[in-house]
């Protein structure tokens, strides 16, 4: 079996390199059972952002889900059980981004598990592999110091410094 | 379209981006779209790239040959179309070959009509065309565009071809001071990240274009308007001058100029002046052009008129119009998808006989007699041009399917039916080495582009806007379920001062009208100049709406003068 390595970078999205093409969300919904845990947004002060998930540290779905199926996974990403997820919804409201989608046809919901059959493996996830822009990134952020050039919005969005 | 440089991956055709695309088949039927973290050139592929996989396994793909309602062996359909089109008069049938796929199959096409007599004809995207009139069809490599310090972006470059965006970003943020200035018609998502945006009326543009290239230096622009400085064409067009000097002020204070110009549909009228202007004021700053086709292959066109007389797609509805056309035979383009309803049924009502070879049911394969089962452009092997005009080979994504046939394996059993033996095409070098006179600027350019009606209290502008979804090269993804899920998220844009009028702040309905009738979802876009409404490219209702003939009689879709009313 593989060695499962760690993932240590994180997705961020440029919001001025952003031309809401929409390509991440579609790269999304064909690789996830035709699920999207990608949407896109517009966004007060950037018109067009990718929403995704911030694969928080202490994640705040993983501690509301009453059955377990939010959890961490060995390469340190946030992922949702298929068997264990009983479409209950609490991580979705619990989700203080509003990143985690519902799907009431299937009761199940959409989460971000960063392409976890591609990252652990040195590749892309998928959405940042198809940008056409380069807006969305997956890279290292040192303590919390984003890029010379960039400012950070919050934990996953970046915003150019101009 | 391909680079030279790399034979053996896959490449999108879906625009002229080149972008490298992964596929993988799962040994068990399903097909999907793979994404290498290394896309080489272009980072990545649109959302039209993405979804052009989804066709590959499509419900609607058609596999089978069949006349009229009844299934049938491709064989047997095929000797009845020979046996059809011997009856009838040679001139009065006609080959039209979508120029979107590997040239080999329009060849093999020029080939047999000119063994049998027949009419040949080659279809370009309609949005093409004004690129192709005016000869600006080769570009420098993409890459080029990052070493830009000025780019001027004509259109919407970043929604008709996103994967230019990335080039285009590491040029706007490459250096400080370095600009992109977003010239459009609508406010689009260029304009959006444009460090300067700039919005004309789709009926002006090129009359500012002209002034733009005149102050630039473009004398030959200047003579084709009978010797009109950029003040007096402004003058003429209703322009401010003020801003037309502004702009060719930076432009020529540049260090490296770029300018991508982007044609989408019904997006500006005279489109093959403002190609033609765009030209002259590149030559006379010393600046790189990059003209951003729909498909590569469309500069072929004037090559194949020079060798083989090849017709264009209004010569086919003209010959239609005047009942010389009895025999059609349609390869590869769905005229449903790229055509108004009222001129492609009128041209199939004409006929008396139209087959169309395609790869997706459509109401044209309903209207046609009989139907053939298509590669998908994507299924085809075979030559194509990269964006700097360079042939190079097109390598297919998978193995087409045994029971369909690619372009060039059509015309060749056509020709061994009705002959008896192969047929000898000619090749892709026989024809690159045609040489094609220049075109004249003044065909292009005229009085005509200064005298521009503006739209009147309850009318509006209608243009084209270049929504990424699905693919736009005449197969219609209309009913993907990608595109049924975005499908409550799109809607008709509206300039401000038309949405003012309309006392629309929000999403609403309108009804527009000129001869034909749509009543459409918009909302407020947030800027833009004078009463102007934006359709997404792909919805039925724009082709329907768009002024579709120039005073030449030739097809072009251009903006139309529409009345709008709120419902």
């Amino acid at each position: 079996m593989a060695e499962v390595k760690t993932v240590d970078k994180q997705l961020i999205v440029d919001t001025d390199r952003c031309i809401g093409c929409k390509s991440c969300a579609a790269a999304c919904f064909f690789s996830h059972t035709q699920f999207p845990a990608l949407r896109y947004e517009n966004v007060a002060g950037s018109d067009a952002m990718p929403a995704v998930c911030r694969q928080c540290e202490e994640a705040p779905c993983v501690a509301a889900c009453p059955a377990d199926a939010m959890y961490v996974d060995d390469a340190g990403i946030v992922r949702r059980s298929l068997v264990r997820c009983t479409g209950c919804r609490s991580c979705a409201l619990a989700c203080p981004f509003g990143v985690i989608d519902t799907e009431t046809t299937r009761h199940e919901v959409a989460k971000c598990d960063l392409c976890a059959d591609r990252t652990p493996r040195g590749l892309l996830p998928r959405c940042v592999a198809v940008c056409p822009s380069g807006a969305l990134k997956f890279m290292e952020i040192v303590e919390g110091v984003p890029a010379a050039g960039y400012t950070l919005l919050s934990g996953r969005t970046l915003h150019r410094t101009r | 379209m391909p680079s030279p440089l790399d034979r053996e991956t896959p490449r999108c055709p879906l625009c002229a981006m080149d972008c490298p695309i992964g596929v993988q088949h799962d040994g068990l039927g399903h097909v999907s779209t793979a994404f290498p973290s290394d896309l080489g050139v272009n980072q990545g592929a649109c959302v039209r790239g993405l979804t052009a996989a989804r066709l590959l396994d499509a419900a609607e793909r058609i596999f089978s040959a069949r006349k009229g309602d009844e299934r049938k062996s491709a064989s047997v359909v095929l000797q009845e179309l020979v046996q059809a089109g011997s009856q009838a008069v040679p001139s009065s049938v006609t080959v039209l070959v979508d120029l979107g796929r590997p040239l080999e199959g329009a060849l093999a096409a020029a080939a047999l009509c000119q063994a049998g007599g027949a009419r040949f004809a080659a279809s370009v995207p309609p949005e093409d065309m004004a690129l192709v009139k005016s000869g600006l069809t080769r570009c420098p490599p993409f890459g080029e565009i990052a070493g830009c310090t000025l780019l001027l972006a004509i259109g919407d470059p970043f929604g008709s071809h996103p994967a230019v965006a990335g080039r285009v970003r590491d040029a706007q943020f490459g250096g400080r001071g370095n600009k992109l200035i977003s010239l459009d018609t609508a406010w689009g998502r260029t304009s959006r990240g444009a460090t300067e945006a700039m919005t004309v009326s789709p009926l002006k543009l090129a009359a500012f274009m002209a002034a733009l290239a005149v102050e630039c230096g473009a004398g030959n622009v200047a003579e084709a308007l009978g010797g009109k400085n950029s003040q007096e064409i402004c003058n003429a067009a209703g322009i401010p001058p003020a801003q037309v000097k502004r702009l060719a002020a930076q432009l020529k204070e540049a260090k490296a100029l770029g300018i991508i110009l982007s044609h989408p549909v019904g997006r500006y009228a005279h489109g093959a002046a403002v190609a033609a202007a765009v030209g002259q004021m590149a030559a006379a700053l010393k600046a790189k052009a990059w003209p951003l086709l729909v498909s590569t292959n469309s500069a072929v066109l004037p090559r194949l008129k020079q060798k083989f007389g090849a017709a264009e797609l209004s010569d086919v509805l003209r010959d239609a119009d005047a009942g010389r056309l009895k025999v059609l035979l349609v390869a590869g383009v769905d005229l449903a998808s790229v055509l108004p309803e009222k001129l492609w049924r009128h041209m199939a009502e004409e006929c008396d006989l139209v087959c169309w070879a395609g790869s997706l049911e459509s109401p044209f394969a309903e209207e046609a007699e009989m139907v053939l089962p298509l590669a998908l452009p994507w299924e085809e092997d075979g030559t194509a041009l990269g964006p700097t005009g360079e042939p190079a080979r097109f390598a297919p994504w998978l193995e087409k399917p045994s029971t369909v046939l690619t372009v060039k394996e059509l015309m060749a059993e056509l020709f061994a039916l009705a002959a008896g033996w192969s047929l000898k095409a000619p090749e892709v070098a026989d024809l690159m080495s045609v040489t094609v006179p220049e075109p004249v600027l003044t065909d292009l350019i005229g009085p005509s582009i200064l005298a521009a009606g503006q739209p009147e209290e309850g009318q509006a502008v209608v243009i084209g806007s270049p929504e990424p979804h699905g693919y736009t090269g005449g197969i219609s993804l209309a009913d993907v379920d990608w595109q049924r899920r975005l499908a409550a998220e799109e809607k008709a844009k509206l300039s401000s001062d038309l949405a003012a009028d309309l006392g629309l702040s929000e999403a609403g309905l309108v009804e527009l009208r000129n001869g034909a009738e749509a009543t459409v979802v918009c909302a407020p876009a947030g800027g833009g100049e004078g009463r102007v409404i934006a359709l997404p490219s792909h919805w039925q209702s724009l082709r329907e709406l768009l002024q579709w003939r120039a005073a030449d009689g030739s097809i072009e879709p251009c903006p139309a003068l529409v009345s709008i009313e709120r419902v």
